[in-house]
């Protein structure tokens, strides 16, 4: 076999130092036929490793750096395994022997010493990545080798055991049955006994031989395999010989009846109507005479007898072949093999009811690979997942990163230990964020995008959440290049179980641009809520508004003006209406910057606007400032008002109540000669009568 | 081009260098990075501010940094400074008594470099 080469422009390597410089020179030694990486610091390291460790085929590492030094990146990467994947050459001005040690004792491949010289470092980084590449090579191919030899066993073993069910005139199902309940069986045998020797190897060996056991009927002739009717006593005895004829025919096999597998199949068939109590055939075993792998097999070939369709009985309900079996009526077993069948008997059940031949087919491949994986690892002592499993991976990555990128979301990956966040490409062009960053919590550049307190709250909220209830969402506003932005944020908090309850791991989760949604709904509740002329807010809303407040504060001494433009018609008929438009935008203006921001100013319609004040204390040097404060001219044009004042002195007077006074008192000072305002103080609630005649009272009236 | 005389000038060892580095235009490439690295300063700074842990990391790159461009005189110095700064089992510096001595040691070999690399480079 010719020595691998590993495909150099294709390995990936990264360089973890804090010095620019120095990754510069290890970067320009190693040249442009490795892809390179760099991390500035042991933690960036680390969350290279976890979010793209598969990629990465050796890491050059520093052993002094500031906050976590390469040990600890060394410890880390045992922690997660991926020592055992990435070989690691340690490089570093380091001298100390006991350091050294220590890189080594946590898995260093190799140590480059300063000063770097540019052959060496290319040396080294070659050998190392040729003795991986050959490693895995190895492991690969002897899995394939497994798995090939294992599957054309198997399917050999199954040609054969069709033949002789196609000659019994079954429908080939028996012999899959006893193959699953032979495996199923062992297994719980292996687990309930803690039985060394039943390695998976020797199971998977005994579950294939059990198709065997019945290969010796083809020696009984048909009349008597398939005779509908009871056998006589002849007929019997004549049936009685496929085992010993059968275990016969194995071990005259030329060349291979020393094969585990052909030993395993003699004794099956030989002994598979051997009883426990010694009252079985042909040799008439008793108890641990007869070998396990016969034990279960008889076991498993008297359960499907029961519970299938014979010529000459229906079939038995699963339950009650169990009971059959348990209670002795088919022949004595060993206790403990029953106990392990009652044990995993829901688990037969279903197991055995679903078995087609397909299930079959697809049950038994991943069977044979997980197997081949085990044998080939330990084979060569290294715990790595295959490069089926990573390819598998590295393909869900893609497609998880590319509908990430067509549904505009930003992902995250965030672990508690060590503290890192990873965020998808796309997220990093659109946010203009890096990659992986480290303590996002204290990073200046998510409390920049994301704002601190929404950092708090999001981890908060996270970690407030159970293992039940994992998701929390919310909308914030960030801020992306200087722009103010509203995300929608929905995050999964990962808990997992440990002796001390749960314990929070990290999270998941995935941000929305939701700005221009969230705008889109702001300038339309903006316009349902305004008045597109003036800009003020409209009456509808300004009523509801004004309720609110009232509600919050049923004491609060409010105010209601209602303002009326003086001869506004002439303004419209004389300058136009542009010139109109304009006159009512500026008086919006002068009302508004009358008041503090926090009254209701409105256009109620045409040129008639109010102000709702809550006001401590008398508010009639307050209603004269605001009358005052509105000049008499606008651009040639003479400027006048006229405004009804409801207040309220004491009690709780509803809006309309108010409304209705404040118009009621604008048509009277309108009635009495425009230009003035006023103004009522109400203590109680009018009744319809009082305010139907109020415009004959006037004792507080107060003329400006 | 005077790789040479500047490497005599500060007494380092150019045929080293470029035995490990390759080509002169490597050299002056990195000798750049060199002369640009704040490393020094940092060292200083650390050292005034008495952060001593600081002050072991900067000796320690800086020591990295001298040996592999091959300036035999700084690389002798900060190996010195680095050794006294080393934190013992207690976290504190190995040999505090030394660090004033060791550092001028190393800012005279410091000024020595840049004085050749103006006049030389």
């Amino acid at each position: 076999m010719s020595e691998p080469q590993p495909k150099r422009a294709s390995q990936t390597i990264l360089i973890v130092d804090d010095v620019p410089m120095n990754r510069a020179m290890l970067a320009d030694m190693l040249g442009d036929e490795y892809n390179i990486i760099e991390a500035e610091t042991g933690a960036e390291a680390v969350a290279i490793m976890q979010s793209r460790g598969d990629e990465i085929s050796l890491m050059l590492l520093d052993i002094v750096m500031p906050e976590m030094d390469g040990l600890e990146v060394l410890a880390i990467m045992n922690q997660h395994g991926h020592i055992h994947e990435t070989p690691v050459i340690m490089v570093s001005a380091e001298t100390k022997t006991s350091v050294i040690e220590r890189a080594y004792a946590l898995g260093a491949t190799d140590f480059i010493s300063r000063p770097f010289d540019a052959s060496i470092v290319r040396r080294r980084v070659l050998n190392t990545l040729m003795l991986y590449a050959k490693q895995k090579t190895l492991v690969q191919m002897v899995e394939d080798q497994i798995y090939e030899r294992e599957k054309s066993v198997s399917l050999m073993v199954s040609i054969l055991s069709q033949i002789v069910e196609f000659r019994n005139g079954e429908s080939g199902l028996h012999v899959l049955h006893v193959n699953t309940m032979t495996e199923l069986l062992l297994q719980q045998v292996a687990k309930k006994s803690g039985r060394t020797d039943l390695t998976p190897e020797v199971i998977s060996r005994i579950a294939i031989a059990s198709s065997l056991h019945d290969i010796g009927k083809i020696a009984i002739p048909e009349e008597i395999l398939n005779k509908p009717g009871r056998l006589t006593d002849e007929e019997f005895a004549l049936m009685k010989t496929h085992s010993a004829v059968g275990s016969e025919m194995l071990k005259n096999l030329p060349n291979y009846h020393h094969e585990p597998m052909v030993q395993t199949a003699y004794e099956i068939c030989r002994w598979h109507h051997e009883r426990y109590d010694g009252r079985g055939y042909p040799d008439g075993l008793k108890g641990d005479e007869i070998p396990l792998s016969a034990q279960v097999v008889a076991l498993a070939d008297v359960y499907d007898a029961l519970t299938s369709v014979r010529v000459y009985k229906d079939a038995i309900p699963h339950e009650e072949a169990i009971q059959m079996i348990v209670n002795g009526e088919c022949g004595a077993f060993d206790p403990f093999l029953l106990e392990c069948m009652t044990d995993i008997q829901a688990d037969l059940r279903e197991q055995l009811s679903v078995s087609s031949l397909s299930d079959h087919v697809i049950r038994e491949s991943k069977r044979v690979s997980e197997h081949a994986s085990q044998i080939a690892h330990e084979a060569t002592d290294d715990p790595m997942p295959s490069n089926r499993t990573l390819e598998m991976l590295e393909h869900e990555r893609t497609k998880f990163d590319f509908y990430a990128t067509m549904s505009n979301e930003v992902l995250f990956e965030y672990t508690e230990d060590p503290p890192i966040a990873v965020f998808n490409d796309w997220s990093t062009n659109k946010l203009g964020l890096p990659e992986v960053v480290a303590n996002p919590y204290e990073s200046e550049q998510l409390k920049e995008v994301f704002g601190e307190d929404n950092l708090e709250k999001l981890s908060t909220m996270l970690r407030a959440t159970t293992p039940d209830a994992p998701i929390v969402q919310f909308d914030m506003k960030g801020t992306v290049r200087g722009e103010p932005r509203w995300f929608n944020i929905a995050a999964r908090a990962m808990w997992t179980e440990t002796k001390d309850g749960f314990k929070y791991q990290g999270s998941i989760g995935k941000i929305v641009d939701v700005h221009e949604n969230r705008k889109r709904m702001t300038a339309l509740e903006e316009r349902a809520t305004h008045d597109s002329l003036t800009g003020l807010t409209n009456h509808d809303f300004a009523r509801k508004l004004i309720r609110e407040r009232m509600e919050a504060n049923p004491e609060g001494k409010f105010v209601l003006m209602i303002i009326d433009m003086d001869h506004f018609k002439e303004a419209n008929d004389t300058r136009g209406h542009m010139f109109g438009d304009k006159v009512l935008i500026q008086l919006a203006k002068w009302l508004r910057d009358s008041v503090r921001d926090s009254d209701v100013v409105a256009r109620v319609g045409g040129d008639e606007f109010l102000i709702c004040m809550e006001v401590e204390g008398d508010p009639a040097p307050l209603i004269e400032r605001i009358y005052k404060s509105i000049p008499n001219e606008y651009d040639g044009f003479p400027v006048s008002i006229s405004m009804g004042v409801a207040s309220v002195e004491d009690g709780n007077i509803p809006y309309d109540v108010l409304f209705n006074q404040a118009d009621i008192l604008l048509y009277e000072m309108k009635n009495s000669g425009r230009g003035g305002y006023v103004h009522k103080a109400l203590d109680h609630a009018p009744d319809i009568r009082e305010v139907s005649t109020l415009s004959a009272i006037d004792s507080n009236e107060e003329e400006a | 081009m005077s790789v040479d005389s500047f490497y005599s000038a500060v007494g380092g060892d150019a045929a080293s260098v470029r035995g490990r580095l390759m080509t002169d235009e490597r050299i002056m490439k990195f000798m750049g990075m060199f002369l640009a690295d704040p490393t020094y300063e940092n060292l200083a700074n650390s050292l005034q501010e008495g952060d001593m842990e600081a002050a072991f990391r900067a000796s320690h790159t800086l020591k990295g940094l001298a040996d592999n461009m091959g300036l035999t005189g700084l690389h002798k110095a900060a190996y010195d400074l680095t050794e006294a700064l080393r934190p013992d089992d207690a976290g504190a510096p190995t040999d505090v008594s030394r660090v004033p001595d060791l550092l001028a040691q190393v800012k005279l070999e410091q000024e020595r470099i840049l004085a050749a690399a103006e006049a030389e480079l």
